[in-house]
């Protein structure tokens, strides 16, 4: 169902590096090839494509997602068959940092392309979330909790941006503002997380992974769902709270055994702790809280980032203001009962001679000549 | 752990220090002309070897490169021994005839510094072998960088290692740069870490210049390994300072590359500050380190200078082992 649309364009933000780090040690946490990245960048253009798309934007990188995807688009055979969009890679310098992501998206947000597909984790998501403003945004999940994009196949993902980017399913029915919490340092550090700000007292960032809940004392929480893995699951398992919700959630946590009551969660694949809950509190929008924890580090979306000590003031406050998503289900959803897929075949023949009724194994055929 | 003691802190300020002091000194004694063969130099790199090094202990092995000194040192390798090595004087570590790339301590734990690229990836699935015949818990830690990854003895030794579940680690020190080869250009897959998952090894990935993230993830795979949980491999990203070998003249890097890593990203700057804010250590602390650090080398020079050479009939000493 091939629409002919010359302006649409979409960007793509692929993160090589996600799911690399100590999380592989201490849990069963799986990680996604290089090749296997490039194969869902592949997949999804290709989807689009089949929509009608005119121009992909993507972040280049030296992890092996932009050489394994020239590589394949000048020596595959299948990708030559296909009618695809010109790809364009950004200009941007590739610092192989999460600065990449940042200077992509930002580029994306000038471009004003009429979507973002990012691969990545929970970090890349909140990196990208910052710059695009509300450029709808999808996800591949290929970082290690993945608790705010949902799991879908790549190749449904591509569909739902081809239908939404090309108008055949009405926009206001499948497009979702999300919630962020901000955290300000000293009036001087404004940094967002899409899922959880968690407050430990871990000495440094190290290898930033959370997995030691020894060491965490508050957590905030945007959305909470029983069925997530990750810091979120404390608050999940706990009292959860959706997506759509108007609230957020504040949990403060201390060691199991002094504590009346504690949640045994999954705070990464396969990984299970117990963790003491002190008190779990509603957090409202709009409504900043300072942090009772006097020096440590504050971990986004599941990653030490930021060390503070006693002399830092550090606020916490949910908000509205975060990124839109695309509801890849909804969308597919709605396009089926349109009837958006199905197309039918014209009539060529008389319609007194064509009648062809088909019983079971018989028919009663009139054939006819055109 | 991401718990470290103040004396903890301390020791490995002192061990990046007289590390980086000693790649320097080296650096500007070769240019002089006093040091004989070659010298490959780890100055940048201290984090990956002091990170790694503060979890063993003398029954632990490593295995290290023709970039050795840097693993010695973290080791534990007398610094006077191995100023003498490089000189090639009889009071050497390995009594002068072994040089910069053959420096080794077997009572320390140190296999050798080596000159064949991918030599010691094999070495260790012997001690991670030896440990587990013995039952001890023990472990082998081969150091390599990102051209010695393409060689078959490394891929050999990874495969063994996982087919016995051996404690050994596989610690890839990817300075981007496989003598003047870019590793971005030979290194298939473009990550250790799927390279690792292929022969069902966990693989992970950090910041070499970050001493915190390199302690901290090489003290998750050492915990993992003591208790039989098998094999893994690190890649630490970091960058070399100096050229491959002394009188490179480094062509093949970026303009301003090296000056840029040393204002943003230099182990030993990193580590003071995160240290001095936190509280954790006073600088006059680390400034008294400097100083005593710094009287080491020019006493090992010193004494390296005036030391005899070996003399003609030790030479065909030491060439065979005895049992």
């Amino acid at each position: 169902m091939r629409t002919a649309n010359k302006n649409k364009s979409i960007g793509i933000v692929a993160n090589p590096y996600s799911s690399r780090d100590i999380r592989r040690l201490i849990s069963s946490a799986t990680s996604i090839q290089t090749v296997e990245r490039a194969n869902i960048v592949e997949r999804i253009i290709v989807s689009v494509a089949n929509f009608g798309l005119d121009r992909v934007y993507m972040m280049p990188d030296k992890g092996g997602i932009s050489s394994h995807l020239l590589r394949n688009l000048k020596t595959q055979q299948r990708l030559k068959d296909v009618d695809l969009p010109e790809i364009e890679f950004l200009d941007i310098p590739i610092t192989s940092t999460a600065e990449d992501s940042e200077n992509a998206a930002k580029l994306l947000f000038e471009k004003s392309v009429d979507a973002v597909l990012i691969l990545g984790g929970d970090g890349t998501h909140r990196v990208v979330a910052k710059e695009i403003g509300d450029i709808p945004m999808a996800s591949i999940s290929t970082g290690t909790n993945n608790a705010f994009p949902r799991f879908y196949e790549a190749t449904l993902i591509g569909m739902a941006i081809g239908l939404y980017i090309n108008g055949i399913v009405p926009a206001e029915e499948i497009l979702h503002k999300n919630k962020t919490i901000h955290v300000r340092l000293n009036d001087d550090v404004d940094e967002i997380a899409l899922v959880d700000v968690a407050i430990t007292n871990d000495q440094w960032v190290g290898a930033r992974a959370l997995w030691q809940m020894e060491n965490l004392k508050e957590l905030y929480l945007t959305f909470c769902e029983p069925s997530a893995i990750g810091m979120s699951s404390i608050g999940g398992l706990l009292k959860p709270v959706s997506r759509s919700q108007q609230n957020g959630l504040k949990v403060t946590t201390a060691a199991p055994d002094n504590c009346e009551q504690s949640v045994n969660c999954p705070i990464a694949p396969g990984l299970f702790e117990e963790v003491g809950i002190v008190s779990s509190d509603i957090l409202e929008v709009d409504e900043p809280c300072k942090i009772e924890t006097q020096y440590g580090v504050i971990a986004f979306d599941g990653e030490r980032e930021i060390e503070f000590k006693k002399q830092d003031d550090v606020v916490i406050e949910l908000k509205n203001d975060g990124p839109v998503t695309i509801d890849i289900n909804k969308a597919i959803e709605i396009a089926v009962k349109q009837g958006s897929f199905v197309k039918k075949k014209d009539k060529f023949l008389n319609q007194e001679n064509t009648d062809v009724v088909y019983q079971g194994s018989k028919t009663n055929e009139k054939v006819v000549s055109v | 752990m991401s718990e470290l003691s103040k004396n903890q802190l301390l020791d490995a300020y002192r061990m990046m220090r007289t590390i980086r002091d000693f790649e320097v000194r080296v650096h500007d004694e070769f240019a002089k002309g006093g040091i004989p063969g070659f010298v490959h130099l780890y100055a940048g790199e201290e984090a990956s070897a002091t990170g790694i090094c503060m979890h063993l202990n003398d029954e632990d092995r490593i295995a290290s490169t023709h970039r050795g000194h840097g693993h010695c040192i973290a080791k534990g390798v007398d610094v006077m021994g191995m100023m003498a090595e490089i000189y090639g004087k009889e009071t050497g570590t390995c009594k002068g005839k072994g040089g910069s790339m053959h420096i080794a301590d077997l009572d320390r734990g140190m296999l050798g510094a080596n000159g064949i690229v991918g030599g010691g990836p094999p070495l260790i699935c012997g001690v991670g072998l030896a440990h587990k015949m013995r039952g001890t818990d023990g472990v082998g830690i081969a150091f390599f960088g990102d051209g010695a990854s393409n060689q078959g003895t490394t891929l050999e030794a990874m495969n063994l290692a996982t087919v016995w579940n051996l404690p050994c680690i596989f610690v890839v020190e990817n300075n981007g740069y496989a003598e003047t080869t870019s590793s971005e250009w030979s290194v298939s897959c473009d990550s250790y870490a799927d390279r690792a998952a292929g022969f069902g090894m966990p693989g992970t990935t950090c910041d070499g210049h970050d001493f915190f993230a390199v302690h901290e993830t090489a003290g998750e795979a050492i915990k993992r390994a003591r208790s039989g949980g098998g094999p893994s491999f690190i890649e630490v990203k970091l960058n070399r300072y100096y050229g491959h070998f002394e009188g490179d003249s480094q062509t093949y890097r970026g303009d301003n590359e090296v000056e840029k890593i040393k204002a943003e990203k230099d182990c030993l700057m990193l580590f003071r500050k995160r240290v001095t804010e936190a509280n954790l250590l006073d600088a006059s602390e680390m400034d008294a380190i400097d100083k005593e650090v710094a009287e080491l080398i020019d006493e090992s020079v010193k004494k390296a200078e005036a030391a005899a050479e070996p003399s003609v009939d030790t030479l065909l000493t030491d060439v065979y082992v005895s049992y």
